[in-house]
């Protein structure tokens, strides 16, 4: 477990700041984590929907369970160098935030939940505007330039027609 | 397929009587895979302090299908049209083959070994993207991470039963495809999958479902303990269908029978976490872990231990007798043929205490109900969770006296333990609930004068209160050396600990 709680803690620090204090913290923390994975690097987190999109429990306990111990032990760790195109992805991304939302964490948001609307609820017709419907209905109300912009993103990481089968419980 | 069929052969059951049984199911449990789970005792290690624990799940694949027989009938009853048409006797069996074979998948020491792959598979996993910078791999936190529940959906028993039942050579998936079902439907029915059924759902993996009606009574029964007298044929006899929202539910007059049912299945936790079993089982899950790590034993076997998951993928792909050995057994028989490194002191005495039935101790307690929807952790516990240690070793009276007494830090953890009532998830609350969240599909519903809504809504209900509080309990373990003051110097460091934290 150790192991597992320290590389969570490496790859947190290195997409950002390891913070957990406040909501839109833990907002961020599990949307990151959730697109890393969609990008192709397995932490073995599954995700169901929750207020604000994809969300594991397992990945709430996992960042309270990060302690001293465990970023002391993470100093002897390193990532390795294959996931280095995934990380980098997801940090395109997150710097891919438009200028009109205040919060990174409401940007991965939008991201995060238009990739499980189409990949893992499979909304029906899981077309752009099948997609963008039911966020309102979910009552996630982004203005159309930040959904058109979150759409590009995916598309533009590849993530659009990329089939995922692993990531929900 | 006529009605009589399941009745072609009758078992008798120590906990339902006689059980009919058709043909195909006989031809399934006469398999070597199903009779596996003869020799996977029900409750893990319970057994060492419950000796009548020692029944398998083998006779609670049986008795889940009786079960869940009986909730197709009455369901049959109140004109639920999926077990009304023309093939209601082939939905009937297919629901009855889910139940027999839905703990097919169990590994040996069935949910502890799982947790113990689960672990390894988790660990394995981590070396796909992060590596050590030095070499070392030492364990020295090794019952703490035996202490952690390990989260691994590749190591879970359900995809193993999954895989036993549709890979290529499987003589489960030849006997089901000559009778004409899918097994990988059946998986489906088993994993809680079958988006298309939510009632499957609900007879299969809900509060009230036939995997749990049927341990509820049979862990009571076996191990002596007396909380599962509970009327399940009254409960199932008031099960109903809601035609409105097209589920499983049932008529007020069983609140009271079904309110008994939840909170006997609290009182269950007394026997899989009863102090000692859980010190037992928590020697057993690190063993078993350090045991598949440890590539220096290559003890020559016509059957070498298992690595990881994909190994035992590719043993049951080229091996289909490999299965029937994957049991019990196959733990204690690499335990005693075993030898753990010279080297390290911990892993020979964790294996000698086990074999000589000497438990880790529990050294403290704290537990109290929380009220769910903080994900933190409460600050009465945080002196005997997992600062613990940090704070003994930061201690230095206590460093003095444990260093004195011999007892090394790497020999205690501490354990959490969460305990929900009802099928509400950890930290949620039930008004937090969402329209369609799956999560909230598995309560028990009762059936009011127009359509069925949730028993914990009904603020009459004691689940109402109860749902919305967990029980969080935490305690600490460790390894000690038999008949020495260990244990007492230990529990005073502990117990000074918690006052001073206290005050």
């Amino acid at each position: 477990m150790r192991q597992k709680l320290a590389g969570l803690y490496l790859i947190l620090k290195d997409i950002g700041d390891f913070k957990i204090d406040s909501l839109e913290d833990r907002v961020f923390t599990q949307k990151a984590i959730y697109l890393l994975q969609v990008l192709g690097v397995d932490l073995r987190y599954r995700f169901s929907w929750y207020k604000r999109g994809p969300y594991c429990r397992d990945l709430t306990f996992s960042v309270y369970d990060i302690g001293e111990q465990e970023k002391s032990y993470a100093e002897r760790l390193r990532l390795r160098s294959r996931i280095r195109p995934a990380l980098d992805k997801l940090k395109e991304i997150i710097a891919k935030k438009p200028e009109d939302l205040d919060q990174a964490s409401h940007w991965l948001e939008l991201v995060s939940s238009m990739h499980y609307l189409k990949h893992i609820a499979k909304v029906p017709g899981v077309s752009r505007e099948s997609v963008q419907e039911h966020l309102k209905r979910v009552g996630k109300d982004f203005s159309p330039s930040q959904v058109d912009r979150a759409w590009q993103v995916l598309s533009d990481a590849n993530l659009i027609d990329k089939k995922v089968s692993s990531l929900v419980n | 397929m006529p009605e009589d069929d399941f009745g072609a052969k009758v078992i008798c059951d120590n906990v339902h009587g006689s059980i009919g049984i058709s043909r195909l199911e006989q031809a399934i449990i006469n398999t070597r895979t199903f009779q596996r789970l003869k020799k996977i005792k029900q409750l893990g290690l319970a057994s060492y302090v419950f000796p009548g624990a020692e029944h398998s799940r083998f006779a609670h694949s049986i008795g889940a299908m009786h079960v869940m027989s009986l909730m197709v009938d009455q369901l049959k009853l109140a004109g639920c049209p999926y077990v009304c048409s023309d093939d209601t006797n082939r939905v009937k069996q297919k629901l009855r083959l889910a139940a027999l074979l839905h703990d097919i998948g169990h590994y040996p020491l069935a949910h502890l070994g799982e947790q113990a792959f689960q672990w390894l598979d988790e660990v394995q996993n981590s070396t796909t993207f992060m590596e050590s910078v030095d070499d070392d791999n030492s364990d020295n936190d090794l019952l703490r991470s035996a202490a952690t529940k390990h989260e691994s959906d590749a190591a879970k028993h359900e995809r193993l039963g999954e895989l036993i039942l549709t890979h290529a050579n499987s003589e489960l998936q030849s006997i089901l495809a000559a009778a004409e079902f899918d097994p990988g439907e059946i998986a489906r029915i088993i994993n809680a999958e079958d988006k298309d059924n939510p009632f499957y759902v609900q007879l299969m993996s809900s509060t009230l479902d036939c995997d749990r009606m049927d341990f509820l009574l049979r862990d009571s029964q076996a191990s002596g303990t007396n909380f599962g007298h509970v009327d399940i044929n009254y409960i199932i006899s008031n099960m109903t269908w809601d035609a409105i929202n097209e589920r499983v539910c049932f008529l007020p007059k069983a609140r009271n029978a079904i309110e008994h049912f939840v909170l006997a299945r609290y009182f269950s936790y007394n026997l899989t976490y009863h102090k000692t079993v859980m010190g037992f089982e928590l020697m057993a899950k690190a063993l078993m872990y350090v045991m598949m790590k440890d590539t220096a034993f290559d003890w020559e076997s016509t059957q070498p231990i298992v690595r990881s998951i994909d190994d035992i993928r590719n043993r049951i792909a080229d091996d289909p007798e490999f299965l029937a050995n994957f049991n019990d057994e196959y733990f204690w028989y690499y335990l005693e043929h075993w030898n753990p490194p010279s080297e390290s002191k911990m892993l020979n005495d964790l294996r000698n205490s086990l074999l000589s039935r000497t438990p880790l101790r529990a050294i403290a307690e704290e537990r109290a109900f929380i009220s769910k929807g903080n994900d933190s952790t409460p600050e009465q516990f945080r002196y005997v969770s997992r600062d613990l240690i940090e704070q003994l070793a930061m201690n230095k009276d206590a460093s003095v006296l444990l260093k004195d007494a011999g007892v090394e830090l790497d020999r205690i953890t501490t354990v959490e333990r969460r305990i929900g009532l009802e099928g509400l998830p950890f930290s949620r609350r039930y008004n937090e609930r969402e329209p369609k969240d799956e999560e909230f599909l598995k309560l028990i519903k009762i059936h009011g004068r127009d359509e069925a809504s949730d028993l914990i809504a009904d603020k009459g209900s004691i689940l109402h209160v109860l749902c919305n509080y967990e029980l969080r309990t935490v305690r600490v373990y460790a390894l000690l050396d038999k008949d020495s003051e260990q244990a007492t110097v230990l529990s005073n460091v502990v117990t000074s600990l918690v006052s001073k934290h206290s005050n």
